[in-house]
């Protein structure tokens, strides 16, 4: 089901939470209203964690995670580390990482199997990310935006990327990623995707103002009409590629 | 210390200083196993300087990789060919991974090749010190590249990346021809069943591997071995029992077949394996001249021969067409093997279509009109060597090789040969069971043979038989005539039996050579 929310009259929720198919942080807020509507979706299945970084809100922005692992910039003090440490499960491994380019969520942008990244991020961050996250890293742009993280949102089912990339470079993110893929917008024509919407393989969470035929192709890229919590078809699929491999 | 910082210390260490922690390690692994590493360094050092001398054009694969200096002969040159398979991925990999860029002191290019190779395709790399610490420090970035390049051309399997030139070259298997002076074909089989060989006979030629051969349906003692067949050691081949020779290259002499105590002309001999083969066919009896122009190359002819313990060849160091057909010597010449110098276009280098891209893909003009002269050129040679043969006065049979597949020096030649004398004609029914006969450019061009690599498993061959044909005329005058000759008196008697069996063909050809004419 894809739900729509609001971080203290933003929209932008994309900046104030981060998803993955095994944990979900959002930022501590005035209010506990942003929070329930990630809890009451996502709690009987994964922890939601609510977390700062380096004492910042904007911690969607800050960080990229997937179900292997976390990434967390530089900024992050020794307490949020140990904080998100406890809270998250045992097998999702969490690195800081040294980085000139500090917004990790917006120069990186993944699901479990493979990353986008900014082409300029360090040829060491490149290597933490494929050993953290467990996917294959491309230097890439979306639409000639070098932010990857802000123009696009990937999970395992397909994804959404700025509405002006070229017929030709869809055709290539999808065949680097292996996911359909549509250019679209959020709320109410918003081109920064990642900003407007967290996604992951049963669950998604747009701006507010996103309008319902945004929604329906949200609903219909990710598959969310009628997923469910879908662990063992993703166990399943691991395990298939990984024979296949 | 209180209790909650030894437990942040813990965490740290769980998680944000495991970077740390493992560059320690990285760097522990490499002094440790530094020491045993030269070896595997030199590895792929010497196969980068291979490549280099590759582009340069100063070697083959083979004898740059075969150097006395090349401390691992089979693993270099492995790694080399499987590098120049993918060369073309692999610049493009290093190339946009930056790996050249990187590192102190920076990776030579071709050294970088073949590590790239070795980390992408091969085992993985084997080396650990500097190589490895630059490679692995670019891993994630090689493998998006490569995964990229898979993406933009379409193919999901890495063998796909290597140029079709290259998938779908032809793989020769290893023939062998077993010396009759020295072994008789049983016991040479008997041999190699001792040493683990078994027959294999349904197999396809190009897929035989592992200890098998089979013995040659059209000339039995013609044995095929796997391609990769190891013989260099083989005390068969040492004591000149067995003779690497292509089954292509063994149709001139057999088709020649001069008889016991015959004279035999050897054209353009070196290295000589045709010349042994002629004088196995002839039982060492009679003489055979074998003429090369190339001294060292006449040397390996004398080195090879006599391995092959002929000793009724008679090396001669100068051309061909140089002697005096009227010469004492070569008075009694009645056959003649002419494999003269050709563009060898037919012959299946085993690695060397991994070098010559330029010759077939990237074809300009110039070159195109350049190897056109060049074949004009060995053409008018070809021409001149068998008019200048036909001279001879009592050469019977002139036997005409090439290992060429263009038509201009093989059907042209002999058509031309054919407008420009009248003594000789193409022999009929020779060797029919091959069915892969002459392109169809010319009348009579069925009496010629062709082979195809690919589908023959020997290389590219062209074999023309010519005959005297104004014989039967001389036999039938020979009572007026017969003085002349000068051919030992059994010889001859051979020849009646022999020009009498051809004669109702021959009769019938010209009938249909004047029926032609006339049409």
């Amino acid at each position: 089901m894809a739900v729509r929310a609001q971080f203290e009259n933003s929209n932008d929720i994309g900046v104030f939470s981060r998803l993955t198919n095994s944990y979900g942080l959002v930022a501590i807020g005035g209010s506990e209203n942003f929070y329930s509507v990630f809890e009451s979706e996502l709690s009987d299945v994964i922890p939601v964690v609510h977390t700062s970084i380096g004492g910042t809100r904007i911690i969607g922005r800050l960080t990229a995670g997937n179900r292997h692992g976390l990434l967390l910039p530089n900024t992050t003090t020794d307490q949020e580390l140990q904080h998100i440490r406890n809270s998250l499960p045992d097998t999702v491994a969490i690195q800081r990482v040294e980085e000139r380019l500090s917004a990790l969520g917006n120069v990186i942008a993944c699901n479990d199997y493979v990353a986008l990244v900014h082409p300029d991020v360090d040829r060491e961050t490149e290597e933490i990310i494929a050993d953290v996250l467990k996917v294959e890293v491309f230097r890439q742009t979306v639409a000639g935006n070098v932010l990857v993280g802000s123009y696009c949102a990937l999970s395992n089912q397909g994804g959404i990327v700025h509405p002006k990339t070229s017929v030709e470079d869809q055709d290539e993110l999808s065949s680097l990623l292996q996911i359909p893929l549509v250019a679209g917008t959020v709320n109410r024509g918003s081109d920064l995707i990642g900003a407007g919407l967290v996604v992951n393989d049963w669950s998604a969470f747009a701006g507010l103002d996103t309008t319902s035929t945004e929604l329906s192709v949200i609903e219909s890229i990710f598959k969310l009409q009628d997923a469910q919590p879908t662990y063992i078809v993703n166990q399943m699929r691991d395990s298939l590629i990984d024979s296949m491999a | 210390m209180t209790i909650p910082d030894v437990f942040m210390e813990a965490c740290l260490k769980a998680c944000g200083i495991q970077r740390h922690a493992q560059a320690k390690a990285c760097s522990q692994e490499d002094s440790v196993v530094g020491v045993s590493s030269p070896i595997i360094m030199a590895l792929y050092n010497k196969a980068g300087e291979i490549l280099e001398k590759l582009e340069k054009q100063k070697g083959t694969i083979k004898s740059l990789c075969l150097a006395d200096d090349v401390a691992d002969k089979k693993r270099t040159y492995a790694l080399v060919c499987e590098s120049l398979k993918y060369k073309d991925v692999l610049e493009i990999v290093i190339k946009q991974a930056g790996l050249l860029e990187a590192g102190k002191p920076r990776l030579r290019p071709s050294v970088a090749t073949v590590l790239v190779y070795d980390f992408l395709f091969g085992r993985g790399l084997q080396t650990s010190g500097s190589y490895k610490q630059i490679v692995l420090s670019h891993k994630t970035r090689l493998q998006a590249e490569l995964a990229k390049i898979k993406i933009k051309r379409k193919v999901k399997d890495n063998k796909d990346l290597i140029p079709a030139r290259i998938r779908d070259a032809v793989v020769l298997p290893r023939w062998i021809r077993v010396n009759t002076l020295v072994a008789s074909v049983e016991k040479v089989i008997e041999m190699f069943t001792k040493l683990g060989y078994r027959v294999d006979s349904e197999t396809e030629p190009s897929q035989l591997s592992g200890k098998v051969f089979r013995q040659d349906k059209h000339i039995p003692e013609l044995v095929m071995l796997p391609s990769n067949v190891d013989l260099h050691d083989n005390p068969l081949l040492l004591d000149g029992s067995i003779i690497i020779q292509d089954k292509a290259s063994c149709f001139p002499a057999y088709i020649l077949n001069p008889p016991k105590d015959s004279t035999v002309i050897d054209a353009c001999a070196a290295p000589g394996n045709k010349t042994s083969h002629l004088s196995a066919i002839m039982g060492n009896t009679g003489k055979i001249f074998a003429f090369d122009m190339d001294k060292r190359r006449l040397g390996t002819l004398k080195k090879m021969t006599g391995r092959a313990r002929c000793t009724n060849i008679e090396p001669i160091h100068g051309s061909f067409l140089d002697i005096d057909v009227n010469d004492e010597r070569y008075r009694n010449v009645e056959y003649i093997l002419l494999d003269p110098s050709c563009s060898g276009s037919g012959i299946v280098g085993r690695m060397d279509h991994l070098l010559d891209q330029d010759k077939e893909s990237v074809e300009d003009e110039a070159d195109q009109a350049a190897s056109e002269t060049r074949i004009a050129a060995l053409a008018d040679f070809q021409k001149k060597a068998i008019l200048h043969a036909m001279k001879f006065p009592h050469v019977k049979k002139v036997v005409y090789s090439t290992c060429s597949k263009h038509r201009q020096e093989n059907e042209d030649v002999v058509q031309h040969v054919l407008t420009a004398q009248e003594d000789f004609s193409l022999a009929d029914g020779v060797f029919p069971q091959w069915t892969r006969r002459g392109l169809p450019l010319f009348s009579g061009a069925e009496k010629v043979i062709r082979t195809e690599p690919k589908e023959d498993s020997c290389i590219g061959f062209f074999v023309a038989l010519f005959e005297r044909q104004t014989e039967l005329i001389n036999e039938n005058h020979k009572v007026h005539i017969g003085g002349k000759r000068l051919a030992p008196v059994e010889d001859v008697h051979s020849e009646v039996i022999a020009t009498t069996k051809n004669a109702k063909k021959r009769r019938k050809k010209k009938s249909n050579a004047s029926t032609e004419a006339a049409a």
